[in-house]
């Protein structure tokens, strides 16, 4: 028998718990289960590279889609640009150059028939028909299509007079895609006009419009692991904003609250055991979405995207089991962990209120949770949007 | 076992060759197992968290500086395994006033022939937040701060840890306290 105090409890126990010999006989089960476990790791390894190759891909096509689908917004803004430039140029060399008496028209065809829309008047806002009078500056019909506006096909309006100092635009838009063409075409050949001296501003072009909305989801989900294997329901409310980058294409984000409940194997050296798992998750999605159809009061569009988890709360509770609950709070973060897919039928109450609902797919790309499982959700949205 | 032996394992674990995993597993099977029983509640856990040490030690594998001695290395890769392990209840650890503390050490008289299997049963009943504690400070030689880097606690709560441990520790080897687990979970 022996007195020990705390130090001698420290060197009792550390003396003690550090034996010669191995405490526990190895078994060769344990091994196999960890082996099993390397290998599942190294399949899915693979497997986690191949999805990442697999998302880098279907990026790289989402990405080249988009560019060809915005490509001729931007070539006919480029060709507008082009075009209201030039007619800039053209009402610059107009100043310099004597004006000529008389306008030439061409006979019958396209040109002519433009020309012959042209309106005449003295008030900007009073359309005369008819033909030139003969002391307006000579024209040419590219000098025409030049001056009137490709974009929002503006004819010329100008009084016999005083049409020569100051030009009035007023808008036709039955012109506006074949005087673009025109523009086009002849733009090379196009040579200044001397027909007048243009002060006000002709055209800007018009940027693409771009349109918020604010929309409040909720959703019933079914949550599992693995294929969706031994799911359950849960529930998710959230706040996305939207902004429709051109007619077709949108950007979506927001904050979504998602109760996730599911069952798993929890597989763990020499045996399995079931857990009950209760998460909260922040899901924190970026979509792009895509209009398939807009009519009317109805539009129907798909998307994905992609979605960060962010861990509030995760509660485990081991069934048949004396190992104790776990309950982990703001423990894991899953940045840009989860595959969005979802499709989105919208129907429009009045020019700003709209309903909507939305089948989604959530696919993991890497292990979740404290027990890093493959967690998938499908579910349905239904929620309200406001337009801004 | 030769470093020579141990490297040339350590090379064929990072080819992800399973033979030198398997080498090197059962070469190192019993100096982790010791660690992992003292850390868990009972020989089971110990198991799981000795896998989970290893799993992460053969998937971490490239991390580790053959500078350093490899069983330092895996040591601290138990001690994480363990503390990931028991995280929920040493989330819930609180530190408490130390004033006064080592006065209620008293000396003990225990018996000099008390075995591994006596020891490692009272250590293993000690809550998993005192009990990790006292086995990196008493046993392996950590610092408080170290302690608490590696745990996620204040090296103060280590420090309150450790006493409690001590002061449980005691009363077992005085055979005069029945340790009530399950109000002990609490903490």
């Amino acid at each position: 028998m022996k007195n020990v105090n705390k130090n001698s409890i420290d060197e009792l126990f550390k003396a003690g718990l550090n034996p010669e010999r191995d405490p526990v006989i190895f078994g060769e089960h344990e091994w196999s289960e960890l082996e099993q476990r390397l290998s599942r790791y190294e399949r899915n390894k693979s497997s986690f590279f191949r999805s990442k190759s697999f998302i880098g891909i279907a990026a790289l096509f989402v990405l080249v889609l988009s560019i060809w689908m915005l490509w001729p917004v931007m070539q006919k803004t480029l060709t507008q640009q082009t075009a209201s430039q030039h007619k800039e140029q053209e009402v610059q060399d107009g100043q310099k150059q004597v004006l000529s008496p008389s306008l030439e028209l061409k006979k019958g065809g396209e040109t002519g028939r433009e020309l012959s829309s042209l309106l005449v008047s003295d008030d900007p806002g009073k359309a005369m028909p008819g033909s030139l009078g003969s002391d307006i500056g000579t024209r040419t019909p590219s000098a025409t299509s030049a001056v009137t506006d490709p974009g929002t096909a503006m004819t010329l309006a100008e009084t016999a007079e005083e049409t020569v100092h100051k030009p009035v635009l007023v808008p036709d838009p039955q012109l506006a895609d074949h005087q673009l063409h025109e523009a086009e075409m002849e733009e090379d050949q196009a040579k200044p006009v001397p027909f007048f001296a243009g002060t006000e501003p002709i055209h800007v072009p018009e940027p693409v419009r771009r349109k918020w909305a604010l929309s409040l989801l909720v959703a019933p989900a079914y949550n599992g692991v693995d294929h969706l294997n031994n799911g359950q329901i849960g529930s998710d409310i959230g706040l996305m904003v939207t902004l429709g980058l051109t007619k077709k294409w949108s950007l979506s984000t927001g904050a979504v609250y998602a109760k996730k409940l599911y069952d798993a194997d929890y597989s763990y050296a020499s045996y399995t055991q079931k857990v009950d798992a209760d998460c909260r998750v922040l899901d924190i999605p970026v979509n792009v979405g895509y209009t398939l159809l807009n009519s009317g009061k109805t539009r129907i569009s798909f998307g994905t995207g992609i979605s960060s988890y962010i861990m509030l709360r995760e509660d485990y509770r081991f069934n048949n089991s004396n190992r104790e609950d776990i309950h982990l709070v703001n423990e894991n973060q899953h940045w840009l962990s989860v595959l969005n897919l979802h499709a989105n039928y919208e129907f429009k109450l009045s020019p700003r209120i709209s309903i909507n609902a939305q089948p989604y797919m959530k696919i993991p790309v890497s292990d979740i949770g404290y027990y890093k499982v493959r967690l998938e959700s499908l579910g349905l949205a239904i929620g309200a949007g406001w337009s801004f | 076992m030769a470093e020579e032996e141990l490297q040339q394992l350590i090379e064929g674990c990072k080819r992800q060759d399973r033979q030198s995993q398997k080498a090197l597993y059962l070469k190192l099977y019993g100096f982790a197992m010791k660690i992992c029983l003292r850390c868990a509640n009972n020989r089971y856990e110990a198991s799981e968290v000795l896998n989970e040490g290893f799993f992460k030690a053969f998937t971490n594998i490239d991390k580790y500086d053959s500078h350093r001695p490899f069983k330092t290395w895996l040591g601290k890769i138990m001690y994480n395994a363990c503390i990931d392990y028991y995280r929920a209840n040493i989330k819930w650890a609180k530190m408490e006033a130390l004033e006064k503390a080592d006065s209620h050490l008293n000396a003990v008289v225990v018996d000099n022939e008390l075995e591994y299997e006596d020891l490692l049963a009272y250590v293993q009943r000690l809550p998993p937040a005192y009990r990790i504690v006292f086995n990196l400070y008493a046993i392996d030689g950590y610092s408080h701060d170290e302690i608490g880097q590696m745990m996620g606690i204040s090296a103060g709560t280590s420090r309150s840890n450790l006493y409690k441990a001590r002061l449980r520790l005691q009363k077992m080897l005085n055979g005069s306290h029945t340790i009530n687990y399950a109000t002990d979970m609490e903490i």
